[in-house]
């Protein structure tokens, strides 16, 4: 008897299937991988069976009876439970405040040593060593954080676990540990969904895998009988390649050229991640890398970059385009040729609910190739969203339609032409393919490395160390908000900059 | 897919749509209520035909109780782009109507009617620009809540005005709470047609100042940083928006705006300024940006429908028996419900087309 | 084939305005009697639940409706642009008598007696000055006149209060001629006098008018008059909690804490309502100005079974004296309206 099944489950969006009669298996005991592009319909199906969305048609069973989970509290009941991407826990409670939120012991007041008793009895268990119960969970990493997620599941009595891209925020080490985690629950008798769409992690820790294409299920396979290519294949539609492999020109003396962008001795004290004098220099015609887990300042130092008027308290040199630039505004930066990506694409970089015309004019909304006596002239700025459409291969490809209508690769898409409309100089790009879908995944980095090869600057922020490898000329590797190391193309290695990234030496 | 392929046209006639049915659903269940007191529904809408339709003084009161109103739900709606609720469009009237009344004291050596409309238009639009400037410079500064200021500078409005209509420019001849008259260069003619009823002009005026604004925020940087703004904060500063100046030019502009009530007030009616004159106007003017949803053309007919209602609340009183003045505050309230209750035609949308499945 | 069609059709259009205008005609009408006399009250904003002055003259009216047998119509103004539009609908309707309550509604009266000039208004508290319009003005300085006496006999101190309401020349007037009669008794009585605001919510903030009350009794005041519609209630709580008196206004208060209010002001707005309804009937409608002073007991204080206790015969005795020396002239109360026109 398999412990899910889905059995011809289909929903609809108004006219457009976020589901078409999906049918699959997952075995008990078993790590069950979901894979598919953004948009293929793996939150729409998990949300179904979190109760979130209710089904036209079709039949969910879990352990081979039919259900009708009509919200998250009968999901839970059925002990189904899940781990989001963005983690639902209360900062500044404790943890183990946190865990039992929702199914508190005692009927009067809460039995927290109850609580404590069991929690240890589970983590003993499931091998899930946690000391850190009595924490607010402000203070834990992150990888700590998704621990206290699963405990709480654990404590909730789930049998079916859901994760939602565990691995997004992760250090190498810290996918390892969760990895390891996992096949402990897995040997207890769990059974585990992982949604992902790094076919490598997939690939290296599931039992079987099920991949979906827009809203269809392509099919199931074991692990151990499948490839890369082919679940690729089976998710794009045609085969694609991962790494870039593209042409990368060989400047004469890139390495001396002098610096388009420059920091010196930089430090800001009154920044949730605060910088302590950071110097770079980045020069024309390369790409470089910054790495690091997240919080280590490098969500600062790109906020510095872009806008330094937001920085009263920084102190140091920021050179750019032949002048001092500490104190200027966005606007002033992108007439002297810097364009952005932010790094939250969907908070920080687009206007959900305003056409794809309104957001290419945001940041180019004073350009005067569009605005002349503080009127635009979207006729002007039409024919350059088409282009964008076009060129890069926006889907829908309507200029007026709500962005928040495009999946997370075409929105990316669209914030990078954006960038690259003005012809910049010098290009911040943050987590270019963060919640991107393969195919597209491919094409940005391929735009990427074409603005590099004509002599472009690029900084590119990630926290996929793999882009940074496959991408950069050179990388700095950021902790507790220094340089911690320097490395050259030639030096990258996974794993000393993951032991770099987590506060050792080079 | 065809979905998406949908002009943005058509999504605001579809909110519109939306609008008027909501309207529509409020009027009927406050119809329902009158029923329910024992009074006609069929009636009830004649007497509110016939109050804002049934003759040209009728109509004139109609359009004279429209004016204000879309003056202050532009007051509201505009900050709202920039995503700041503007509470304080009673205060910014009150200052920009008193304005008005001392620029007639001023200017009595202006000689040309063109020349002291003008005038007085200017003194009204900075008076209530001024008062707006003022909780959109506090927020930009100081993050103060414009919620609360534009609260506090209501009863700030109220009193300052009032002192001044008290002790310095008060009619001394009058027992009550009003200023000096002011000259009759100032004076808005109202149309013959109107029979009596103070509206001229200036209504079409408004009319084209509301389209004005409109064109502006849609075609211009400024409207487009003060839509981005209001659309996602950190976005527009992300990319080099900057707050403090969209939120201090759109709370002036909105002020400004709200200040014009005292061309319909004081210079097309009572000629002077009056403690208390206005209906409440400001206030209202949020149910009409609401019902508008924040559309700066769609506060015209909003207004008109608020105007309609204003005018008939008094004549429902008169002419039945059973509907008093609060009676059809109601019927205002149940619109307003009907056109903001999003939750609830989303809901009766999924019904609709659960049935047609 | 044709014809037949557009006849058709005609004849439907026709049946159409036929229904609507026999739906739109029920308006206007109602079955009058020619004999009946029809009464329409405009009352201001705060309407006929405000315990005072609109208060008042509905009264006066449903009294004139009992005894005199009349039709009535009521209405309240929804806000201060509507006393025209509302008088003018009473004129359409032909009304009889139209009467309008407040300062704030003569502009309306005027402009509608001029519009409509065999139509009979009346007017309170303004002189309207049209010659189809009654207009009832109300010496209230006589009237406080006349309490301020009592007030200074009940304080041994010679400390009274005025608590105002809004700041306007109407209750000045109140607060001249209350000091004028505190100072007749006692030259060297003292009037501490206070407002709550210059908004119309000083009319409707009984706290504040506690707060104030409080304050002046600590300072050794020993009677308030409050003038300040609703606002006082605050300060008779006060009163009552202090063990101190305080004075009514418009209508007869005495009642809300006996034993702590001295006397009432009362402007009997019912009566002049009462008065000149009663007229038009008996076809002796007077137009022009008509002043209710204390000669016609438009304005007095107020003697019941609540403050029997209070006031004394001598008490009585000396007022009256007062009130007889105003009428034959003795006695100038000033009055702020003409302190303030010769300024």
């Amino acid at each position: 008897m398999s412990a899910l099944e889905f059995r011809g489950v289909s929903k609809r969006f108004g006219s457009f299937f976020a589901n078409r009669e999906l049918s699959f298996r997952v075995e008990p005991g078993t790590i069950h991988g979901l894979i598919g592009e953004n948009g293929a319909g793996k939150s729409t199906a998990m949300k179904a069976l979190f109760g979130i969305h209710s089904i036209e048609e079709g039949t969910i069973l879990i352990r081979g009876k039919p259900v009708r989970i009509k919200n998250p509290i009968q999901a839970m009941k059925l002990g189904i439970g899940m781990v989001h991407q963005h983690f639902m826990l209360a900062g500044p409670e404790t943890v183990l405040d946190n865990i039992i939120l929702g199914r508190e012991p005692g009927f009067f007041g809460i039995n927290r040593e109850k609580a404590l008793a069991e929690l240890e009895n589970i983590s003993e268990t499931y091998g899930l060593q946690f000391g850190k119960w009595l924490s607010p969970v402000d203070e834990l990493s992150v990888g700590e954080q998704q621990r206290v997620e699963i405990l709480k599941l654990l404590y909730q009595r789930s049998e079916i676990l859901i994760l939602d891209e565990p691995t997004a925020v992760l250090t190498p080490q810290e996918v390892s540990d969760l990895f390891q985690n996992l096949k402990r629950l897995k040997d207890e008798g769990k059974t585990i969904i992982l949604i992902s769409h790094k076919l490598k992690e997939v690939l290296a820790h599931t039992d079987a895998v099920t991949v979906l294409r827009r809203g269809e299920c392509v099919g199931t396979r074991a692990t151990s009988e499948t490839t890369e290519d082919e679940l690729a294949q089976m998710m794009v539609g045609r085969p694609v390649s991962f790494t870039y492999e593209g042409e990368r020109k060989v400047f004469a003396k890139a390495e001396d050229a002098r610096a388009v962008l420059r920091l010196d001795r930089l430090s800001i004290s009154d920044a949730q991640e605060p910088l302590h004098k950071v110097a770079l220099e980045l020069r024309p015609a390369e790409i470089l890398g910054i790495a690091g887990v997240q919080g280590n300042g490098q969500t600062t130092l790109l906020r510095f970059l872009s806008n330094p008027s937001r920085f009263r308290s920084a102190d140091g040199e920021y050179r750019f385009a032949g002048a001092n630039r500490m104190g200027s505004n966005p606007l002033a930066l992108r007439r002297a040729g810097m364009a952005l990506v932010p790094e939250d694409r969907l908070a920080e970089g687009l206007l959900l609910h305003q056409d794809l015309m309104e957001n290419y004019l945001l940041g180019q909304h004073v350009d005067p190739r569009f605005v002349s006596r503080g009127m635009i002239d979207r006729s002007k700025v039409r024919p350059r969203v088409e282009a964008a459409i076009r060129d890069f291969d926006i889907r829908p490809p309507f200029v007026n339609i709500w962005a928040s209508r495009l999946s997370g690769g075409n929105q990316q898409k669209l914030v990078i032409a954006r960038a690259l409309d003005s012809n910049p100089s010098v290009l911040l790009i943050a987590h270019p393919t963060r919640g991107v879908d393969v195919g597209a995944i491919e094409r940005i980095h391929e735009a990427i490395m074409k603005e590099r090869n004509s002599g472009k600057s690029i900084l590119l922020f990630s926290s996929e160390l793999d882009e940074l490898i496959d991408l950069s000329d050179r990388m700095l590797v950021f902790f507790n908000g220094s340089v911690a190391a320097e490395f050259q193309r030639r030096e990258f290695d996974p794993w000393a900059i993951g032991r770099v990234m987590g506060g050792g030496e080079k | 897919m065809k979905k998406e392929n949908k002009p943005t046209g058509y999504a605001s006639f579809r909110s519109f749509l939306r609008a008027v049915a909501g309207a529509t659903l409020g009027l009927s269940a406050g119809l329902l209520i009158c029923r329910l007191v024992g009074e006609s529904p069929i009636k009830v809408l004649q007497v509110l035909y016939q109050s804002s339709f049934g003759s040209g003084y009728d109509f004139g009161m109609t359009l004279f109780y429209t004016a204000p109103l879309i003056l202050t739900g532009l007051a509201v709606a505009i900050p709202l782009k920039g995503g700041l609720f503007n509470i304080g469009a009673e205060g910014q009237l009150t200052v920009g109507a008193l304005a008005a009344a001392w620029a007639g004291v001023l200017g009595a050596g202006i000689s040309s009617p063109a020349l002291a409309v003008l005038f007085a238009t200017f003194f009204a639009f900075l008076a209530g620009g001024l008062w707006g400037l003022l909780p959109g410079f506090l927020k930009a500064r100081q993050g103060s809540h414009e919620v609360i200021t534009t609260i506090m500078l209501n009863f700030i409005a109220a009193g300052v005005t009032a002192y001044f209509t008290l002790y310095t420019i008060k009619d001394p001849v009058s027992a009550q709470a009003e200023t000096i008259s002011i000259p009759e260069t100032f004076h808005l003619k109202p149309f013959a047609v109107f029979n009596g009823a103070p509206m001229g002009w200036l209504i079409f005026f408004l009319i084209l100042l509301a389209v004005g604004i409109h064109y502006v925020l849609w075609r211009s940087s400024w409207g487009y940083s003060l839509k981005a703004l209001g659309e996602s904060e950190v976005a527009a500063e992300t990319y080099g928006i900057s707050r403090g100046s969209s939120w201090m030019s759109s709370m002036f502009l909105a002020g400004g705006v709200a200040g014009l009530v005292g061309l319909v007030e004081v210079l097309g009616n009572s000629h002077r300024f009056k403690i208390g004159f206005s209906a409440d106007y400001g206030f209202v003017g949020i149910a009409v940006a609401l019902v508008a949803r924040g559309n700066i053309l769609g506060v015209l007919p909003s207004a008109f429908l608020f105007g309609i209602l204003q005018k008939g609340s008094a004549s429902l009183d008169l002419e039945t028996d059973k509907i008093t003045r609060d009676l059809s505050y109601l019927i205002q309230g149940l619109i307003i419900l009907g056109v903001s209750a999003e939750g609830l035609w989303g809901w009766l949308w999924k019904l609709v087309r659960r049935k047609n499945a | 084939m044709d014809m037949e069609y557009s006849s058709c059709w005609r004849f439907g259009v026709a049946r159409v305005v036929l229904i609507l205008s026999g739906m739109f005609s029920v308006l206007g009408c109602g079955a009058v009697q020619a004999s009946e006399i029809r009464v329409g009250l405009v009352l201001e904003r705060s309407g006929k639940d405000d315990k005072s002055f609109n208060a008042s003259a509905y009264q006066g009216l449903k009294r004139a409706e009992k005894e005199l047998g009349l039709t009535t119509k009521t209405v309240e103004a929804p806000d201060n642009s509507a006393y025209e539009t509302l008088q003018r609908a009473f004129a359409e309707k032909k009304f009889d008598l139209i009467i309008a309550v407040g300062f704030h509604q003569l502009e309306a009266v005027k402009n509608n007696a001029k519009r409509f000039p065999d139509q009979k208004f009346l007017l309170i508290d303004e002189d309207a000055k049209a010659p189809n319009v009654r207009s009832v003005m109300f010496e209230e300085h006589e009237g406080s006149y006349l309490v301020g006496a009592l007030a200074a006999l009940h304080s041994k101190s010679g400390k009274v209060g005025f608590i105002g309401g809004m700041d306007v020349p109407l209750i000045r007037r109140f607060e001249m001629g209350f000091e004028a009669g505190a100072k007749k008794i006692n030259p060297k009585a003292s009037v501490t006098a206070n407002y709550l605001g210059v908004t119309g919510d000083a009319w409707n903030n009984p706290p504040k008018a506690k707060e104030l009350a409080l304050d002046q009794y600590n300072r050794g005041i020993e009677v308030i008059f409050v003038a300040a519609g609703n606002s006082g209630l605050g300060v008779f709580d006060a009163a009552a909690e202090r063990s101190k008196l305080a004075i009514g206004v418009d209508s007869n208060q005495d009642w809300i804490k006996p034993g702590y209010i001295l006397t009432s002001m009362m402007k009997r707005v019912d009566e002049a309502v009462f008065d000149s309804i009663r007229m038009f009937k008996e076809g002796k409608f007077e137009t022009g100005l008509v002043r209710y002073g204390v000669k016609s007991k438009g304005v007095d204080y107020s003697l019941d079974e609540h403050n029997a206790k209070l006031v004394s015969e001598s008490d009585k005795k000396q007022l009256e004296e007062l009130r007889s020396q105003i009428i034959g002239g003795k006695i100038k109360v000033p009055d702020y309206y003409l302190v303030q026109k010769k300024k």
